[in-house]
C-alpha cells in the first residue's frame, strides 16, 4: 500500500510541480515572520538579568541548532524510505538536505561560539552540547563527501542512506555519552515536559524565530530537491518540455 | 566454513606487510610517546592510556584499508557470488581473521606496555582484555567504513567512521578513571561487551549489503 | 516458458544514472546450447554477463535460472592472488584438486610454473591460470567474458575444442568474444 502511495504521489514529476506552487508562499511567509521574530527579539524582548543583551543571539542560535537536528532526522526518514521502498525522490531528499544541514549546523556552531565570548569568556568550551554539534557537523560533511566520491549516483544514494541511518542510530548514543563525559552548558532552554526556564516575553519571539527559520529552511530544501530532480532526470521528456 | 576460515587466514598471513606492519606501527606510536614529553615516569603514566587507545584506533583504521578492496578488484568477490558463498559469512570471517592477526597482537602489546608504564600487573591484564574487545569493535566499524569507501581510499572511511567510535573512546576514558580510583569498573566492561555482541551480529549483514551494491 | 530451458532472459534492461545502457534483451538457452553476446565496446556485454551470473541485478526484466544449477564464470578480472604461487591459488579454489588439474596444466604449459608467484607470470599465463576453473568445472552453466583475449593461437584452439566437448556433454555456455569461436551459437546483439 505504501509503495503504491509513494509511487503515485512521490514521483519526481508531481513533486516538482507541487513544490513549484508551494515554494513562493512558504518562502515569503517564513522570511516575513523571521524578520518580525528577530526584530521583536532583538529590539523589544526584555534584557536578561545575568547575561545582559548578549543573550539575544539565541534568536539565531536556537533556531539554527533546532534545524540542524531536525534536518538530520529528515535525512534519516528519507534514507529509510529509500532503502525499504526504493523511492528515488527520497534519495534526492537525502542528497540535498545533507548540504543544507551542514550549512545550518555550521551556523549553529558559529553563533554559539560568538555567544560564548561574552558569556563564558571564551569562544570554545569542551562542553557536551558544543562537542556533539561539532560531531554532527562532521557527520554531515562525511555524508556529503561520501556521496561526492561516486560517479554512479545510484550506488552513491545507497551508501549515503546506509551511512545516514547508522549515524542516526548513533546520534543519541553520541549525545548521551558526551553528556556523560562532561557538561558545562546551561540546561536546554525549552523542554516539552517541564515549564520553560526563560521568561515568556523572551520565549514568544524565540518560538516565532524557530518555526519561521524552519519554514525558510524547508523552502530552501524544496528548491534544492527541485534542482536535484532537474539534474538527475534531465533525460526525461517532461523536464525537456519545461 | 572451516575451509573459508583457513583460506582467509592463509591469504592474510601471506601478506606479511598487511598484518605485521600495523602491529609494528602501533609499537612505534607507543615508543614515540615518551619521546615527546620530558622524561619523568609519573607524568608518563598519566596520559599513557589516551595514547594507547588512540594508537590502536589509528593503527586499525589504516590496517583495514584493503580488507575488501583486494577481493573486489581482482574479481574474487564476484566468484563468491557465482559460487553461492554467503557474503555475510565471508565478511564475518574476514573481520575475525584481521582481528586474530592484528587485533590480538595489539592487545598483547597493550598489556606489555601497560606493565611497562604503570607497573601494575592486575590492571594491565585488564587493559589487555579490554583492548582485545575494543579492537574487535574498531575492526568491525572501520570495515564498515572501508566497505562504504571501497576503492576510494581509507581517508574517506576514517572521516565517516571516527564519529561513530567516539562513544567507545568516552567509555574507555570512564573505565580508566574507575580503574584508577578503584571504583566499580565492571559495568563498563559489560557495556563494551554488549556493544561487541550487537556489532558482531549486525555488521556482517550491513557490510554485505554495501558490497553487493558496489558490485551492482 | 517450459522447464527445459536452463537460462531465460525476458526484457532485460540496465541503466546507469538514468541513462539506458541496453534494453529489451531476450534470449533462451537449453542444455547443450551456447549464446554469443555481441556488441561494440561499451555496449554492456560485461554487464549483461554479470547480470546472468547473478553478480549484479538488472534495472528491468528478469533472468530466470534454475536455482539448482551451478555456475562457473571467468571474467576480465581473474580472481588470482598475485602474492601467492599458482599452486596455492589452485588449492585455494576448493572446487577442484591438483591431481585432476595436472592434465590441463600440461596442455597449457603451466606445469613448470606451479611454484611461481602469480605476480611473476605474464598476462597470457594468468589468463590460462584463471581458465583452469573452466577446464576443471563440474558446473552446468559456463559464463565467459572475452575468454580468448591474451591467449596464443594454440591455446585458443584448445579452449574452443574443449568448449565443444562440454556442449556435447549437455552444458550451457554464455560468452562474449570478438573472435568467432565456431560454437554454432545463438547470437544476441546489444
Amino acid at each position: 500500500m505504501f509503495k503504491k502511495f509513494f509511487h503515485q504521489f512521490a514521483s519526481p514529476k508531481t513533486f516538482y510541480f507541487v513544490s513549484q506552487k508551494i515554494f513562493p508562499y512558504l518562502f515569503w511567509l517564513s522570511i516575513t515572520s523571521l524578520i518580525i521574530g528577530l526584530i521583536w527579539g532583538i529590539l523589544y524582548a526584555p534584557v536578561d538579568k545575568v547575561q545582559g543583551n548578549s543573550y539575544r543571539i539565541i534568536y539565531m542560535h536556537v533556531p539554527a541548532s533546532f534545524a540542524a537536528q531536525s534536518l538530520y532526522m529528515m535525512i534519516a526518514v528519507a534514507s529509510f524510505i529509500f532503502l525499504i521502498w526504493k523511492v528515488k525522490l527520497a534519495a534526492y531528499v537525502v542528497k540535498s538536505v545533507s548540504l543544507i544541514g551542514a550549512s545550518v549546523t555550521f551556523l549553529a556552531l558559529i553563533s554559539g561560539s560568538i555567544w560564548g565570548i561574552p558569556t563564558w569568556g571564551t569562544w570554545w568550551q569542551w562542553d557536551a552540547r558544543i562537542t556533539s554539534t561539532l560531531i554532527l557537523f562532521i557527520m554531515y560533511l562525511g555524508l556529503i563527501s561520501l556521496h561526492n566520491s561516486f560517479n554512479n549516483l545510484d550506488k552513491a544514494d545507497k551508501f549515503i542512506s546506509v551511512l545516514a541511518l547508522v549515524g542516526f542510530i548513533n546520534i543519541p548514543i553520541i549525545k548521551m555519552s558526551v553528556n556523560w563525559w562532561s557538561t558545562l552548558h546551561q540546561p536546554a532552554s525549552i523542554t516539552l515536559s517541564s515549564k520553560p526556564s526563560i521568561d515568556l516575553a523572551m520565549l514568544y519571539p524565540l518560538m516565532i524565530c524557530i518555526f519561521s527559520f524552519l519554514g525558510l529552511i524547508i523552502a530552501i530544501v524544496l528548491r534544492a530537491i527541485q534542482y536535484e530532480i532537474l539534474l538527475r532526470e534531465k533525460n526525461k521528456k517532461w523536464i525537456q518540455s519545461i | 566454513m572451516k575451509g573459508l576460515l583457513h583460506i582467509e587466514l592463509f591469504k592474510l598471513f601471506k601478506k606479511i606487510r598487511s598484518w605485521l606492519g600495523p602491529v609494528l606501527i602501533f609499537t612505534l606510536i607507543i615508543i614515540a610517546y615518551p619521546l615527546t614529553v620530558e622524561y619523568s615516569t609519573s607524568e608518563l603514566a598519566k596520559s599513557f592510556y589516551s595514547i594507547l587507545w588512540l594508537g590502536s584506533l589509528m593503527t586499525i583504521m589504516f590496517s583495514t584499508e584493503d580488507i575488501f578492496l583486494e577481493d573486489y578488484l581482482d574479481g574474487t568477490m564476484d566468484q563468491y557470488i557465482v559460487n553461492n558463498i554467503s557474503l555475510p559469512l565471508i565478511v564475518f570471517i574476514k573481520i575475525f581473521v584481521y582481528w586474530l592477526l592484528i587485533g590480538v597482537p595489539i592487545g598483547i602489546l597493550s598489556f606489555i606496555f601497560a606493565i611497562a608504564f604503570t607497573s601494575n600487573f592486575e590492571s594491565s591484564l585488564l587493559i589487555g582484555v579490554i583492548s582485545l574487545v575494543v579492537n574487535y569493535i574498531y575492526f568491525a566499524v572501520f570495515s564498515f567504513g572501508n566497505s562504504l569507501s571501497l576503492n576510494k581510499g581509507s581517508l574517506l572511511s576514517s572521516l565517516v567512521c571516527l564519529p561513530l567510535v567516539l562513544p567507545i573512546l568516552i567509555t574507555l576514558g570512564k573505565f580508566i578513571t574507575a580503574l584508577e580510583y578503584a571504583l566499580n569498573f565492571y559495568s563498563y566492561i559489560i557495556l563494551l561487551l554488549g556493544v561487541l555482541s550487537i556489532i558482531i551480529t549486525i555488521i556482517p549483514f550491513l557490510i554485505s549489503f554495501i558490497l553487493k551494491a558496489h558490485l551492482d | 516458458m517450459t522447464n527445459d530451458y536452463v537460462l531465460a532472459a525476458h526484457n532485460i534492461g540496465y541503466s546507469i544514472n538514468n541513462t539506458k545502457l541496453f534494453k529489451n534483451i531476450n534470449f533462451e538457452a537449453k542444455k547443450g546450447e551456447s549464446i554469443h553476446i555481441k556488441g561494440s565496446n561499451g555496449s554492456g556485454k560485461t554487464t549483461l554477463l554479470r547480470i546472468i551470473a547473478g553478480i549484479c541485478s538488472s534495472s528491468n526484466g528478469e533472468v530466470i535460472i534454475d536455482e539448482e544449477i551451478s555456475k562457473v564464470m571467468v571474467g576480465h578480472s581473474n580472481a588470482l592472488k598475485d602474492y601467492l604461487t599458482l599452486k596455492e591459488n589452485i588449492l585455494m579454489d576448493g572446487s577442484f584438486d591438483i591431481k585432476d588439474t595436472n592434465i590441463f596444466l600440461e596442455s597449457l604449459n603451466l606445469k613448470n610454473k606451479l611454484e611461481l608467484k602469480i605476480g611473476s607470470l605474464s598476462f597470457g599465463q594468468r589468463k590460462k591460470a584463471s581458465l583452469l576453473k573452466v577446464f576443471n568445472n563440474n558446473s552446468d552453466l559456463i559464463i565467459l567474458d572475452e575468454p580468448c583475449v591474451g591467449l596464443d593461437a594454440k591455446t585458443q584452439i584448445y579452449l574452443i575444442e574443449f568448449l565443444k566437448k562440454e556442449l556435447a556433454k549437455g552444458k550451457t555456455i554464455v560468452y562474449s568474444s570478438h573472435i568467432d569461436m565456431n560454437l554454432d551459437s545463438i547470437e544476441v546483439y546489444l
